[in-house]
């Protein structure tokens, strides 16, 4: 019984010391080809190098209790792992009260696997294999094929109030469990405070809350925001597996049917940035592309802040290939633009959303802004997302205080 | 006419910031609220104090007893500033102060300049050197770094005009003229009075171009960046006069 025992004790605390290792915050990141491709990134405590991502089609467990396992069909080797880089430990915010910082200024390690080839619409089951074993399985859903009706969620500027984007994930995890045709999530730049490691800890694990309680990933379409480019900070490339490459600007042809210019208001918006935008714009013209949506962090129509280079640089681009919809962040703020061309309000104009509310503390916005006013347009505050639902020819919008109340909805019908 | 120039430079610096902080909000509010996580109220309260104090000091500054006032609005200027040093998102938190030397430093260079005392009026001419020179290099070195707002400046303005130019080409105009800026501001800061002329001259024409570019690049609504940065050309030319004053 002694043997028994000691045998069961030390295979538990072996157990423990391979926990400790585990991957932490296993996420799905879509940026060029989500119905073909995805990046696979995990964090953990020490580096994982010899780690490997299975996936495959079918779930490893058979049966209801899942006690039986077969083989993934696939296995993928790491495309890059490291260090997350660090600064100086900052306090952490008054107002979050409940503030842990798991493993603040311990060090954090990053690992990326690139899933190609991967089918339309179809359902990945995905476990990370290490030297201890084989992990939890999580899965998720490519993008759908064309024609289907599917809903995105846009969040922007979860900086600050970690606790709040915390329990909003949770929120949006309830959200995914209840309403299936959820496929993913745009997010418009700010994850945290600074492009530190112990903030940007906090935040992959507030993300990873989203997961369902069966492992069901909601995968993330990432633009990046001002604050996570701090002193020319790597940390966002690494944490999302480089969408965008080195530019951190993309089109993610969500469906043949929908593309999304991600774009980057860090950066000179005039020069190579513009000169792809124009590329991209002809080629969804080409394509005849139905929906084509622009997003980026700092806003052309602000509610608060000064207009950014946004509106000078790609604007009169938007206009000349009348684009349906522009998603915006940086204001901390709920914002439904008039349609705008020209500079003013025009039937066939373009309506801009924004302005983050994931997270950050809301601002009031200035209503007295002319596109702002009138029954087309809207302003408010709120911790909040909005929820874009893609249904044939017409996109439906809500905009969703995290206690579920809607504060704003439209309907934008196709131009193509 | 020097102190002409100076409560002119000041003064449309002040209308500047008071209508753009009134637009579009100001880093101090950033920073009261959203990392200090004071009330939006507070913050507001601040903001409005501020709008008021550069509105005062836009007409105290004419005012011969009332130029003390002036410092409301220089105050109101260096804690923008120190905003914009201590917000996250700060890109040069420590450029910030050089760049915007001339902005803040007027009034009291017009207070020195009027002072009674010799010492009080030299201090006022190598105030405005210093603060010239710190204008140019800080800005020298923003271009060295080929800042994203300088580049898409010569990039709208030379797509305005009908010339197409690469992102690669305007780097290396920006870089020209940021090595430029840093050669101007060194001989500013270091070169004997009489030989200053020529370079005082240079960099107001250069700080009314730049000033203007501001319009070239967003239209004729972003009139307030053009004043905001009056100080760029309008006191080199002061001390131009001052140093031929002496001269003479």
């Amino acid at each position: 019984m002694k043997k028994f025992c000691f045998s069961v004790f030390v295979l538990f605390a072996l157990g423990m010391g391979a926990a400790a290792s585990e991957p932490l915050n296993l996420r799905v990141v879509w940026s060029e080809d989500p119905q073909h491709a995805a990046v696979v990134v995990w964090d953990s405590d020490e580096l994982m190098a010899d780690a490997s991502l299975l996936y495959g089609t079918t779930s490893r467990k058979i049966g209801p209790l899942g006690l039986l396992k077969r083989k993934y069909a696939n296995e993928a080797a790491q495309s890059e792992s490291g260090l997350y880089p660090d600064r100086e430990a900052k306090k952490p915010k008054k107002s979050a009260d409940d503030w842990v910082s798991p493993g603040a200024s311990a060090p954090l390690y990053y690992h990326q696997v690139k899933l190609e080839n991967l089918e339309p619409s179809t359902v990945y089951f995905l476990a990370v294999k290490t030297e201890n074993g084989i992990g939890r399985e999580f899965h998720f859903k490519t993008a759908p094929e064309d024609g289907e009706a599917f809903k995105l969620i846009y969040g922007g500027d979860s900086r600050t109030h970690i606790d709040v984007a915390r329990r909003m994930n949770e929120w949006i995890a309830d959200l995914v469990v209840e309403d299936d045709s959820i496929i993913g999530l745009l997010h418009g730049g700010d994850y945290a405070d600074t492009p530190r490691r112990e903030l940007w800890i906090d935040w992959l694990d507030a993300y990873s809350r989203t997961t369902t309680k069966d492992g069901k990933l909601l995968p993330i379409i990432p633009i990046i925001g001002n604050h996570d480019v701090i002193g020319e900070s790597p940390i966002f490339r690494q944490a999302y597996g480089y969408p965008g490459g080195t530019n951190d600007y993309y089109t993610c042809r969500l469906t043949p049917s929908i593309g999304i210019l991600c774009l980057n208001t860090e950066i000179s918006a005039e020069g190579n940035q513009r000169v792809f935008l124009q590329e991209e714009l002809e080629s969804l013209k080409e394509d005849e592309v139905k929906w084509q949506l622009a997003a980026f962090h700092k806003p052309a129509f602000p509610a608060i802040k000064k207009p950014s280079s946004a509106k000078v640089s790609w604007v009169p681009l938007f206009e000349e290939f009348d684009i349906d919809l522009v998603l915006e962040s940086d204001g901390h703020c709920i914002k439904r633009t008039v349609p705008i061309r020209g500079d003013e309000e025009s039937d066939d104009g373009i309506v801009y959303l924004g302005e983050g509310g994931y997270g950050a503390p809301q601002r009031e916005p200035k209503a007295d802004r002319w596109y702002l006013q009138g029954d087309n347009a809207f302003a408010s505050k709120g911790d909040h997302v909005m929820m874009l639902e893609f249904d044939g020819s017409t996109i439906r919008y809500e905009a969703i205080l995290d206690t579920g109340e809607v504060v704003d909805k439209a309907s934008f019908q196709a131009r193509r | 006419m020097i102190p002409v120039l100076l409560r002119l430079s000041f003064s449309l610096t002040c209308i500047a910031y008071a209508w753009g902080i009134y637009n579009y909000s100001c880093k101090v509010f950033s920073y009261l609220w959203a990392e200090l996580e004071c009330a939006e109220s507070l913050a507001d309260t601040v903001e409005s104090l501020m709008i008021g104090g550069l509105l005062l000091s836009a007409v105290c500054v004419w005012f011969e007893r009332l130029r003390w006032f002036a410092l409301l609005g220089m105050i109101a200027l260096v804690i923008e500033m120190l905003a914009e040093t201590l917000v996250p998102s700060a890109k040069y938190p420590y450029l910030y102060w050089a760049e915007w030397m001339l902005r803040y430093s007027t009034p009291v260079v017009l207070i020195m300049l009027l002072g009674s005392r010799q010492w009080s009026r030299r201090g006022g001419v190598l105030l405005m050197r210093v603060a010239v020179a710190c204008v140019f290099a800080a800005h020298g070195m923003k271009a060295l770094y080929s800042d994203p707002q300088f580049l898409d400046l010569i990039l709208v303005t030379a797509r305005k005009v009908g010339f197409v130019m690469s992102e690669s080409a305007a780097t290396g105009v920006v870089h020209l003229i940021g090595a430029t800026d840093l050669l101007f501001a060194g001989i500013a800061l270091f070169a004997k009075s009489k030989r200053l002329s020529w370079v005082l001259w240079a960099l107001a024409a250069w700080g009314i171009i730049t000033a203007l570019s501001r319009v070239s690049y967003g239209g004729v609504g972003n009139w307030y960046e053009v004043f905001a940065r009056s100080s760029h050309c309008l006191v080199p030319i002061a001390l131009w006069l001052h140093l031929r004053k002496e001269r003479k």
